[in-house]
């Protein structure tokens, strides 16, 4: 999985090449190994400098996502989750006080852990590689980068520069992630070890982090600053708005930086993996984390068609949500609560309403979002219908294309996984509160306590 | 239970507060020693008398920072025992800095006191102290904050104010503001500030405009449209409100409270105290309250605060002659005035926030002093002053002439 080479000036050059895949992931077993080998080449008096280096065309594409299971469920707690990352934030931060200057040489695509390493190095240099990525895409599945990356990010390029890259998840080009200060040079393939190993011989690479050095000043606004404050103010805003918090990860990140920039760095990686611990324990990052990366991996595997706006599917949920809605109109819900509660559950789609009828008179805010979750609910009800029907192929289907084509939220993972989380039986108990009909399939899957997803499922 | 009695206040003129406004030049603090000299000169106070200083400063911070009220004190060479400090309860904080006072006399625990507060916005500006509240991703969401301006929409879309309603009420502010000064009524009240070489940099409230039409402020955008729209904090407050689709954006430079530098003084004390200085009492603080109120709407607290101080003082709406609300917003006026079903005619009879400006922590001692002066000049009794302020809160104080 690694292995290095110590050349005549001292340089070891560690080669990371995980055997019997196409790219490098971060896992527990590659994480030990790393953090003993760097111990092993900070003890030993020959090595002057590392040069850290893929065998693979790309980099890291990120940290091995069946980890991510292990880290909620039975006997797991946001607190164990929080200390078992550890090992990841500890090794890479071994990697940045290990007392020799360690330079990361990119092959090519470096996401997520693999950028999170990168960014723990004290110097950055990739290939110039069309195909590359560099990216801390943990958003996307409801996580965080919780191996230092909301930490190091905005200290190397400041706060307002970062935030976007971490609550979006963006993937840059290699020149973009220059422009930006990410990486510090690009070199061409063939020369990119030589290019790593000539900025260690002509003594370019400090030996720490800047953030470890006395005097070490964030580039941009000092997080203290006015124009700090101003920053998170409209930034916690815009997720608010997006989000309507439905995604913690949003909230969490700003926090990890927020509380994290104002805090030495190992103090600081604390409170980020308390934020990871928390996600990656929450029911929503399970959720994405089967759908959004298991799921479509597996559908794109198996090349499955992409979901069809008009398909069975969409149409059964956006109906079964307009029918809903119309029923609440008839309760006496004003076409603004309706609406407003729909957004509120992250539908991307309100349902079809009338015009505004004026309503004045006021409900209880306590029931926004119930009135949304009802709305889902009654769309996930005919999904399960539509998969009995053999409308779609499995439950993974459906969940994506749910999402793809009839805007049902990501934070769910789907109408089938949103009654997993809940479990069928609980599921069932609000949909009856609801006066929503009960699928004969569904009530029989709640007595035998079955799923839609096995368990185990997300880590195939 | 010693009353606590008003022998005197007094107050600068309001400075527009930008680079360009007349006090711009002048350093809060002697803001501060300004109205603290007048208030002992024209008094002829002893005063090892006052036992302590007690201003709203709500931005705190820089030169306005550092426990200012001491040592204004001591920089306008009050006695070295006259202690200082300074409060803050955002907007409200010049009345809460005279309800303290007020309640230390009345405990027992102090004797004469000078309250009062200072705010040099164009030196200090607003959000200078940082604070978590909108900032610190987890309190943000925990509270669901919007800025002020946002609930102020709020309020008009809750309540069907529109923006021919607000601007309405904002010329008013300014007809009555300009009508006072021309029949001086502030005159005897106001200090005016001077600058190093003795000449007068300001004896009048710097941004009345007396003849501000309703044309002239509908060409006016509003202020907080694209906070609401653009930066998301419409859908936020819709959240807590659910039956509205939008939020209506209807305040604007012209309906909206002024930023303006200024201080004030209010002498207070016991009966005693006041015989021993040689003074008059003018007035007595019949009861004073606090409230917290739903914090994303946050500016509708006034009536609850109204409400509460009546009740401690055994009184109804009805048996108070005048009301001073703060014109943050004209919504918030609008909506005190309509919760309380007031006679529009007996609140902020010499105009408000809107024209006069609000320097944050002088503010509720300034309307303390306005009401006080309006119920001597018409002979009237009783006065309940009221501020909206941030977070969802309201503070209200009601005052009796002797
Ligand atoms: C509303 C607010 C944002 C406006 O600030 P601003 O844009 O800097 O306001 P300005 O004083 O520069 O006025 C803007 C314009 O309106 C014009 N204007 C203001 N009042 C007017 C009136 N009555 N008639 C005609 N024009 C008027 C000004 O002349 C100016 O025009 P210009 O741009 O051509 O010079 C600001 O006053 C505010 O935030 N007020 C509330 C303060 C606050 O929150 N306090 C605590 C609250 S509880």
């Amino acid at each position: 999985m690694l292995t290095s080479a110590i050349d005549k000036d001292g340089i070891a050059l560690v080669t990371i090449d995980m055997p019997g895949r196409s790219m490098n992931v971060i896992d527990w077993a590659f994480t030990d190994a790393l953090r003993a080998e760097i111990d092993r080449l900070a003890a030993d008096p020959a090595v002057t400098g590392i040069v850290l280096s893929s065998g693979k065309t790309s980099f890291i594409a990120g940290a091995d996502l069946a980890i991510m299971n292990g880290m909620s469920g039975p006997g797991t707690s946001p607190a164990s989750a929080s200390e078992r990352i550890r090992a990841m934030t500890d090794a890479f931060r071994a990697i940045e006080t290990c007392g020799k200057p360690v330079v990361a040489a990119a092959s090519g695509t470096a996401l997520g852990g693999g950028l999170e390493l990168m960014l723990a190095c004290h110097c950055r240099i990739a290939a110039r590689n069309d195909k590359a990525r560099f990216g801390l895409p943990e958003v996307t599945l409801g996580i965080l980068p919780g191996a230092g990356g909301t930490q190091r990010l905005p200290r190397v390029i400041g706060i307002e520069a970062a935030l976007p890259l971490l609550l979006e998840g963006r993937r840059l080009t290699a020149d973009e992630a220059l422009a930006l200060g990410i990486l510090d040079e690009l070199a061409e393939p063939e020369d990119l070890v030589a290019a790593a190993k000539r900025a260690l011989q002509e003594g370019r690479v400090d030996a720490s982090a800047p953030w470890d050095r006395k005097g070490f000043a964030l580039p941009g606004p000092a997080i203290t600053s006015e124009a700090a404050s101003n920053i998170f103010l409209l930034a916690n805003a815009k997720v608010r708005a997006a989000g309507q918090r439905n995604y913690p990860a949003l909230e969490a990140i700003l926090s990890c930086v927020y509380e994290g920039l104002r805090l030495p760095i190992d103090k600081a990686l604390k409170v980020e993996r308390q934020y990871f611990g928390h996600l990656v324990h929450g029911d929503v990052a399970q959720a994405m984390i089967r759908t959004q990366f298991f799921a479509r991996q597996r559908l794109a595997r198996v090349g499955r068609a992409g979901p069809d706006p008009d398909g069975a599917l969409a149409s059964a949920c956006r109906s079964a949500m307009d029918a809903q809605a119309m029923r609440m109109l008839t309760e006496g819900m004003s076409p603004a609560f309706v609406g407003n509660a729909a957004r509120i559950v992250g539908l991307a789609r309100p349902p079809h309403l009338p015009g505004e009828d004026g309503a004045t008179h006021e409900r209880d805010r306590a029931s926004l979002r119930p009135t949304g979750l009802r709305l889902l609910r009654a769309a996930a009800l005919a999904a399960v219908a539509a998969l009995e029907r053999g409308d779609v192929a499995s439950a993974v289907e459906a969940d994506v294309h749910a999402i793809d084509a009839a805007g049902f939220p990501v934070w769910t993972g789907g109408p089938l996984s949103m009654i997993d989380t809940a479990g069928a039986a609980a599921f069932i108990e609000a949909c009856r509160a609801d006066g929503l009909e009960i699928p004969v399939g569904l009530a029989a899957m709640a007595r035998d306590g079955g799923r839609f997803h096995p368990n185990e499922e997300a880590a195939a | 239970m010693p009353d606590a009695l008003i022998y005197d206040h007094l107050r600068t003129p309001r400075g527009r507060g930008k680079p360009d406004g007349a006090l711009h030049e002048v350093t809060p603090i002697r803001l501060a020693t300004t109205v603290l000299e007048a208030v002992r000169d024209r008094n002829a106070l002893d005063t090892g008398l006052v036992d302590d200083v007690v201003m709203g400063i709500v931005m705190p911070v820089g030169e306005q920072g550092q426990c200012l009220p001491r040592v204004a004190a001591i920089a306008a060479g009050y006695a070295e025992e006259t202690a200082g400090v300074q409060i803050n309860r955002f907007c409200a904080s010049g009345l809460e800095a005279c309800n303290v006072a007020a309640a230390k006399v009345m405990a027992g625990q102090a004797d004469m006191m000078v309250a009062g507060g200072v705010e040099s916005m164009s030196r200090i500006p607003i959000l200078s102290d940082g604070g978590a509240w909108g900032t610190d991703p987890q309190v943000a969401a925990a509270t669901s904050f919007v800025p002020q301006g946002i609930s102020a929409d709020l309020i008009a879309t809750k309540w069907g104010y529109s923006r021919e309603d607000v601007d309405a009420y904002a010329v008013e502010s300014h007809r009555r503001a300009a009508r006072a000064w021309s029949e001086d009524r502030f005159a005897g009240s106001i200090v005016p500030v001077h600058d190093r070489v003795g000449e007068v940099l300001l004896a009048r409230d710097e941004t009345i405009r007396g003849n501000s039409t309703p044309e002239d402020l509908a060409r006016l955008k509003p202020s907080f449209a694209a906070l609401g729209e653009k930066a998301g904090f419409d859908a936020i407050a819709l959240e807590r409100y659910p039956d509205f689709a939008g939020i209506r954006h209807v305040h604007h430079a012209g309906n909206s409270s002024g930023i303006v530098d200024g201080a004030a003084a209010v002498l207070m004390g016991t009966r005693e105290a006041g015989k021993r200085a040689g003074l008059a009492p003018r007035a007595r603080i019949r009861a004073f309250a606090e409230i917290g109120s739903e914090p994303t709407i946050m500016l509708t607290a006034p009536s609850f605060a109204a409400e509460k101080a009546l009740k401690r003082a055994g009184m109804n709406v009805s048996d108070i002659d005048l009301f001073e609300i703060n014109e943050a917003f004209a919504a918030v006026a609008m909506r005190f005035i309509e919760a309380l079903d007031l006679d529009p005619e007996a609140v902020n009879v010499n105009g408000g926030a809107i024209a006069m400006g609000h320097p944050l922590g002088a503010t509720g001692a300034m309307i303390l002093g306005t009401a006080l002066d309006e119920l001597e000049r018409t002979g009237k009794q009783t006065a309940l002053v009221t501020l909206c302020v941030g977070a969802g809160m309201g503070v209200a104080t009601v005052i009796e002439r002797i």
